[in-house]
């Protein structure tokens, strides 16, 4: 088991009252699995995607992920866990702006203290998106898809154990956003990592092994697409 | 942590970054440029000061008093050193023979080395050397152009005859008042004798200089003997004496350069402060993307610190080598503004001084925003969030050490720990002062929101109040900014004004005095007749205090519980009387009484600091010597005289109607158009009262004239610093702003308002946020600029409002441009391209 969520709540302090995001969530993600987390806009999805990939912590609730007890860590620990076992993927991309295309592959691999060979490694990466003539142009130099592509290769750069991606076609015209979606399932079958999407597109999300549905902040459906089983 | 990665991260990110952090570097360049300048004049001054004074006394230690030295203490001066010199020195009227006519000169006559350190310029360059071999004179080479005399001409001291040997090019001791009105005339030691001008009652000035090689202490020495020289009336002057006087004449002028040096770093600091911000601003994705990969908040803290020090370091480095250039332009600027020469070198220690506060300033005032940067949550990747960044704690810590920083410096920069602490409480105050304005206009914009107004109106002043409102950064900066420009201005205007109005232009150049009293007449007819003003025609009479409150003196002297100064119980009181008190003199307290009434009660008029000294009051009863007659008066008013015209004033004025008889002189002050009309009418005075003597107080006040225009180039040379440094502070508080603006503005041009209309709701609001800093800036510099006059210049607190309100409407004008400048930015993109690169 890669990924556990016990008992999560997550609640906001709103203007006149306690704003509950998401309540008693529980689930399990195995090594390897491809899970997908839908739901309509404000169910919870980014904010419980945020939980496990430890950007942010639960107000209540146990979150284990990679065998560390993320949920309990302090800021800087979970930054370790975060750069050694974690990839990402955002809608936006978010890419260092000052950063080239082949700086901004290697610095996961630099904060991991592995300079030596991850140039090459960047490279191979880059090359393996389809960005071999595209190293130093900077993220304002590229199109969204070109972006997204460069941050698929950061994602893998660091071999994490597990990918979080937040709506990571979302920005993206249909004909790139396949290409990226290809990609990406493409690199995750050959580097066997496990792979958390959120997203509302349910073309996406049927193309993963496990699909949880969120609702108002719970979650109303845990389907395996092999084996349909509803909680 | 991760070093080499942490500084590859802030090399790369700074790279396409580094222009935005222009203002940051212009704030510090000018800001330590300006501490440099102003420390390294501040270091070449007191250095001039300490190496000057030594050659402007000439010798270690002076020893003089108006009658020989007593053998008592010579010895005791003698084992000292051996090397000794002696001078005897007194006023009296010289004879030109060649050119029949007569001068008031000073004559000194001197034996030995001195002066032990420094030249004493002659031409020929040997005079000074030879002249002690017989009958010679140095004389004042002002006063041998003036005659046109030569070198071999006579000049006839008393009874003896000397040959004029040289022109005597400086003398030493020159920075008193006698030499300013005697021209100087060195006869050697030995032939003083034989001018016969050393009679019973001459007044006589007797010095001995000496060079001490020996380690000793001379202040020490000079303190353990102090009330032996007092009760010898014996003057001791050492070089530390010296230094204090001249250091005490400059002293207004340092404290005015030492503020304009903390403003200029104040400013610059505000500017800092203000681009970090933004800077901060621009980063927060980057910093939420590096924390989201793995990156440490302190590492991420790091990364950005270093960018911030070292962009810091390098402006530090540039503005010390512009402050050290400014150096070599400072000569030309002050070119005979100084009574002595002061040599602008570089000043090492004021380079030290300006990088070590300009790296701590700089960095603590960077630190204050930047410090947020390790509470950027790499949620943030997830959602833009408009939010304001948590407030780190640490801030307090950053916030303790900026205050203390500054107390520091203003303790360096003032030498009194109660003065730095006093000054730091003082703009803490401003900047409370601001903060709470902020925060009413913010709560009182919402409380009394004007509903029925305008749409455009309305946008503009909701933006003072809604989230991520700029309201209190922009009162604050701008506001500061403000109030410290126009607390310079003022106090420019103050000191300038002060300066001025001891100024060449109006006032009086010649005074006549030794007129006995039946030739009052007479001299003011010769004054008139050259077309020249009677501007003062005064008796004066001597006289000395015999008692006072029922005392008599002896029984005061033996008092323990006395507070009236002893040097104004012991000096001879020259005073006056007249009808009416002069125009510029202020009654402070009592009724003036000019004419006496016949009666027993002869009531006086005191100066207030007189009557402070001698703690007395109205009514209190005063007992005079006047020659041998007592006179009994009371105090019946208190003036407050006005020293700054050069006329003859007053402490004590009698009524008219009771010094009439007493043996009496006049002085006569009045101005002359030209330097022949002075020569001219110096001749006709001499010829027909012999006794009189004319001072020529011309060549004193252009000088001095001279002096004051130096010292008002200098003043706005280095203000002019400050004032740029506080427009570049302005301008990257506002371009703050853009960064909060920027999006509101473009979603309205999205939802359809037309450019008109986006510049009109800017306006409003950058309308408000100006006047409102800039009177509150301007309120506190008033406030700040009369505290700072009363008790630190101790200036007369007389501003001008016209150039404040001009100060008003710029401040005003230059936020609503630049405001408008950078909503600009925004109307003439296209809404999408912004939208994507918010």
């Amino acid at each position: 088991m890669i990924l556990e969520a016990k008992a999560i709540y997550k609640r906001y302090q709103g203007v006149h009252k306690e704003l509950t995001v998401l309540d008693s969530i529980d689930f399990q993600v195995e090594r390897g699995e491809i899970l997908a987390i839908v739901g309509p806009s404000g169910s919870g999805k980014t904010t419980l995607l945020g939980l496990c990939a430890g950007l942010d912590n639960p107000s209540g609730g146990v979150i284990n992920l990679a065998g560390e007890p993320i949920s309990q860590m302090t800021e800087n620990e979970k930054a370790e866990i975060r750069n050694q076992k974690v990839g990402f993927i955002f809608q936006n991309f978010q890419l260092l702006p000052t950063l080239t295309a082949l700086e901004n592959v290697i610095i996961p691999l630099e904060l991991q203290g592995r300079s030596k060979g991850a140039r090459a490694k960047a490279k191979e990466l880059l090359d393996r998106v389809g960005l071999g003539d595209r190293y130093d142009h900077y993220p304002s130099q590229l199109s969204g898809g070109e972006q997204q592509r460069v941050s698929l290769a950061r994602a893998f750069s660091n071999d994490p154990e597990i990918l979080f991606a937040d709506e990571p076609t979302g920005n993206l015209d249909e004909e790139t956003g396949q290409i990226v979606e290809g990609l990406l399932f493409d690199l995750n079958k050959e580097k066997q990592t496990t792979l958390v999407i959120v997203t509302h597109d349910m073309e996406l999300a049927n193309k993963t092994d496990r699909i949880i549905k969120l609702k108002g902040g719970k979650i109303i459906s845990d389907q395996s697409i092999k084996s349909t089983t509803l909680i | 942590m991760k070093w080499s990665l942490i500084v590859k991260t802030a090399i790369r990110d700074s790279r396409k970054d580094r222009s935005k952090l222009l203002l940051f570097m212009s704030s510090i360049i000018l800001g330590v440029a300006a501490l440099v300048a102003i420390n390294s004049f501040n270091d070449n001054l007191v250095r001039d000061i300490e190496t000057q004074s030594k050659s402007l006394l000439g010798a270690d230690m002076t020893v003089g008093g108006r009658k020989p030295i007593p053998e008592s203490l010579t010895v005791s001066l003698d084992s000292l050193t051996s090397e000794k010199s002696t001078e005897v020195e007194l006023f009296s009227m010289s004879y030109l023979p060649s050119k029949e006519q007569s001068q008031f000169v000073r004559i000194r006559g001197l034996t030995g080395d001195f002066p032990y350190y420094g030249k004493m310029l002659t031409e020929p360059t040997t005079a000074f050397s030879s002249y002690k071999t017989g009958e010679y004179a140095l004389v004042d080479d002002g006063m041998m152009l003036q005659y046109g005399l030569e070198v071999g001409d006579s000049i006839k001291l008393g009874e003896t005859t000397f040959s004029i040997h040289g022109r005597l090019m400086s003398a030493f001791g020159n920075i008193d008042a006698g030499s300013s009105f005697a021209p100087s005339v060195y006869i050697p030691g030995d032939k003083m004798s034989d001018t016969e001008l050393i009679q019973p009652g001459s007044l006589v000035e007797y010095k001995n200089y000496y060079k001490i090689d020996s380690d000793i202490d001379l202040d020490e020495w000079k303190r353990e003997r102090r009330e032996r020289f007092r009760s010898e009336s014996i003057r001791v002057t050492t070089i530390e004496d010296q230094r204090e006087n001249l250091e005490e004449a400059f002293s207004n002028l340092n404290n005015f350069l030492n503020i304009v040096a903390l403003i200029s770093l104040l400013l610059a600091c505000i500017g800092v402060a203000s681009s970090v911000l933004i800077y901060v601003k621009t980063k927060v994705q980057s910093i939420a993307i590096l924390r989201c990969l793995g990156m440490k908040k302190e590492e991420a803290f790091i990364v950005y610190f270093l960018q911030i020090f070292v962009l810091g370091l390098v402006s530090v480095i540039i503005g010390v080598a512009i402050g050290s250039i400014i150096q070599v332009i400072l000569p030309i600027v002050l070119k005979g503004f100084l009574p002595y020469e002061v040599n602008m070198t570089v000043s090492i220690p004021a380079m030290i001084k300006g990088f070590i506060m300009g790296i701590l300033s700089t960095t603590l005032f960077a630190l204050g925003p930047l410090i947020s940067v390790r509470n950027i949550t790499p949620l943030n990747t997830l959602r833009i969030s408009d939010d304001p960044i948590k407030a780190d704690p640490l801030r307090w810590l950053v916030y303790g050490l900026i205050i203390l920083s500054i107390t520091g410096f203003l303790y360096t920069l003032t030498g009194s720990f109660i003065d730095a602490v006093i000054f730091s409480i003082g703009i803490l105050i401003a900047f409370l002062v601001l903060y709470a304005v902020a925060k009413l206009v913010t709560w009182g914009v919402r409380k009394f929101f004007p509903q029925n107004a305008s749409f455009v109106l309305r946008q503009g002043l909701s933006n003072l109040y809604r989230p991520n409102n700029q309201t209190q950064t922009l009162i604050v900066s701008i506001g500061l900014g403000t109030g410290i420009l126009t607390l310079l201005f003022i106090l420019q205007g103050l000191i300038l004004g002060n300066v001025e109005g001891m100024g060449a232009g109006n006032q009086p150049n010649m005074i006549v005095f030794g007129i006995e009293a039946e030739q009052k007449e007479e001299i003011e007819s010769i004054t008139t007749s050259f077309e020249m003003p009677v501007i003062q025609n005064v008796p004066v009479v001597t006289m000395s205090l015999a008692g006072w409150q029922g005392k008599s003196k002896k029984e005061w002297m033996q008092d323990t519980t006395r507070t009236a100064s002893r040097r104004l119980i012991n000096r001879e009181a020259r005073v006056s009387y007249q009808e009416k008190m002069s125009e510029d003199e202020e009654l402070i307290e009592g009724t003036y009484t000019g004419i006496h009434d016949g009666g027993d009660s002869i009531l006086i008029s005191l100066d207030e600091g007189y009557a402070n000294g001698m703690d007395v009051e109205i009514g209190d009863e005063l007992v005079w010597n006047v020659q041998g007659t007592m006179i009994k008066t009371y105090v019946g008013s208190l003036r407050e005289i006005n020293f700054r015209k050069m006329e003859s004033r007053f402490f004590i004025l009698f009524p008219t109607g009771v010094l009439e008889a007493a043996p009496q002189f006049r002085i006569l002050v009045t101005k002359s158009p030209s330097k022949q009309v002075t020569a001219d009418f110096r001749n006709a005075v001499v010829r027909s009262m012999p006794s009189a003597s004319v001072i020529d107080l011309g060549s004193i006040l252009v000088t001095l004239n001279d002096i004051i225009t130096k010292v008002s180039y200098v003043i706005k040379f280095m203000a002019g610093f400050s004032i740029l440094i506080g427009l570049i502070v302005l301008i990257s508080s506002l371009f703050l702003s853009k960064y909060q603006r920027i999006r509101e503005s473009v979603l309205l041009r999205t939802l359809g308002a037309v450019e008109k209309k986006i510049y009109r709701i800017n306006a409003v609001e950058y309308a408000a946020l100006g006047i409102l800093s800039a009177l509150t800036g301007i309120i506190l510099a008033v406030a700040g600029s009369y505290l700072l006059a009363h008790f630190v210049f101790e200036l007369d607190f007389n501003i001008s409002w016209w150039p404040i309100l001009g100060i008003f409407v710029f401040i005003v004008a230059l936020t609503v441009i630049i405001g408008l400048w950078n909503s600009r930015d925004v109307v003439k993109r296209s809404p999408l391209a912004v939208l994507r690169n918010v």
